[in-house]
């Protein structure tokens, strides 16, 4: 932890989950509350990981647990995963890596909600720092991001970079975000590592849909669900989320926003 | 962690260089200044990439995948890359390298050439590819780690939002060279 003299300031990156997570606030809080955040997100990987076979998802995809005897955050995930399954007509569904002709990787699992997890358990932390009196801060896993509050620097909101998908030292755009949520879904990430249930075949025609609303964990499902759907269907199906907007970047760079996305444009 | 960069540039500015032989890194002086944006320009459009043209923009057809037809059509554009700015005044390059940090994969050890206080580039000399995960971290965090530390200095951008795939020794070995910058 950096706790810089005479600035209240409490900035802090671990890794976890494979990527780093960041939180930095910008207020005098008690910085236990950010040791609690972190704590909470090593409880999560310990439940949700899909890369160490004792978590509590892989034992309920292996049929050892049942969802009933689980912890109440992975009751909770899961339901939100079903939510998220059904609004998006199964372009989101965390049971995609069970299916025949899913080529076996590491990390793939019978049950994943990795696509939901990661925003949600940010989500949460953010809540603890506003329950912790916080008013201006982030808390970023590797770009799944709640910004809230006006940094001095940028009295207008955070400034949050949209990674470019092939120009590694250009962003794609730079929003304004102030209370808001981002997420950004990618198959550069890891190759194409993002599977279609609908065909158990990969994601194509979207390189990355980057999707800003009030709740990451339905941003991060969004986004995912948009990069399954593609580029006319999946921004198309991104336009009818009531509060959400977003931005998908084509494998023909073609760049498709929905119609207030330019609101978070500097 | 990540967050913790520029503070460290700002603290640099002033003190002399600790290390003060030419770059030795890949990135050509060009390129280091062309991802250099001033601080008070607001990214602009580019035009065409430079591979590819850009479609035109295409209606939608009516109708949703799964559920009913959006309340507005998403408009098409051409991608937009932040515009790169006049390059900084002239300063002499430095390279430093950064402790190896130990991770659960492996060791990660960085090398930081820096303009003046300004990070112009980040190479990996080592970098975890023990095992199939290891792998793929090792390969995508480069150059996605290099473009959040590049990229959060020049478009004074708080925050990078993208597929990244990042690790604190990365973060850890970039901090010490940093630090070690101004000794």
């Amino acid at each position: 932890m950096i706790h810089e003299p005479g600035v209240d300031r409490i900035r802090r990156a671990e890794e976890q989950w494979g990527t780093v997570i960041s939180v930095d606030v910008r207020d005098l809080v008690d910085d236990r509350v950010v040791d609690e955040c972190f704590a909470f997100f090593r409880r999560v990987d310990d439940l949700f990981s899909t890369w160490r076979p004792e978590t509590e998802i892989m034992r309920i995809g292996r049929g050892e647990l049942r969802r009933a005897d689980a912890s109440p955050e992975v009751d909770e995930v899961l339901g939100l995963c079903e939510q998220m399954r059904l609004e998006s007509g199964g372009a989101f569904d965390i049971t995609a890596g069970a299916l025949p002709n899913v080529p076996e990787r590491p990390g793939r699992a019978p049950l994943d909600p990795s696509g939901l997890v990661k925003g949600w358990a940010v989500a949460k932390a953010g809540e603890m720092l506003r329950a912790a009196g916080a008013t201006c801060f982030f808390v970023s896993a590797g770009g799944d991001l709640v910004a809230v509050g006006h940094p001095d620097e940028h009295p207008t909101g955070w400034r949050v970079g949209v990674q470019h998908p092939w120009e590694p030292e250009h962003v794609a755009a730079v929003l304004t975000i102030t209370g808001s949520a981002v997420a950004t879904s990618g198959r550069y990430e890891r190759g194409d590592h993002i599977i279609d249930p609908r065909t158990g075949r990969p994601a194509a025609g979207l390189a990355s849909v980057t999707v800003v609303g009030p709740d990451l964990a339905v941003a991060d499902a969004y986004a995912t669900a948009a990069l399954v759907l593609g580029p006319d269907a999946g921004m198309r199906w991104l336009a009818g989320r009531a509060g959400y907007e977003g931005m998908g970047i084509a494998d023909d760079r073609t760049v498709v926003t929905t119609a207030g996305f330019d609101r978070y444009r500097i | 962690m990540n967050r913790a960069i520029p503070a460290a540039i700002i603290t640099a500015i002033g003190l002399g260089a600790l290390a003060s032989f030419k770059s030795t890194s890949g990135l050509p002086a060009k390129s280091a200044a062309a991802i250099v944006v001033p601080r008070t320009t607001v990214p602009a459009t580019g035009g065409p990439p430079p591979t590819h043209n850009s479609s035109p923009a295409t209606s939608p057809a009516t109708g949703g995948p799964n559920t009913v037809a959006p309340p507005t059509a998403p408009t098409a554009t051409t991608p937009p890359t932040v515009a790169p700015g006049p390059g900084p005044t002239v300063a002499q390059n430095r390279t430093i390298m950064g402790d190896p940090i130990d991770n659960q994969y492996g060791t990660v050890q960085l090398r930081v050439t820096l303009q003046g206080s300004r990070i112009t580039n980040i190479v990996a000399t080592q970098m975890p590819d023990s095992h199939q995960r290891s792998l793929e971290i090792s390969q995508q965090a480069e150059p996605l780690l290099q473009q959040e530390a590049l990229q959060a200095q020049s478009a004074q951008i708080d925050i990078i939002s993208g597929a990244t795939f990042t690790s604190d020794s990365y973060a850890q070995s970039l901090q010490s060279a940093l630090d070690r910058s101004h000794g």
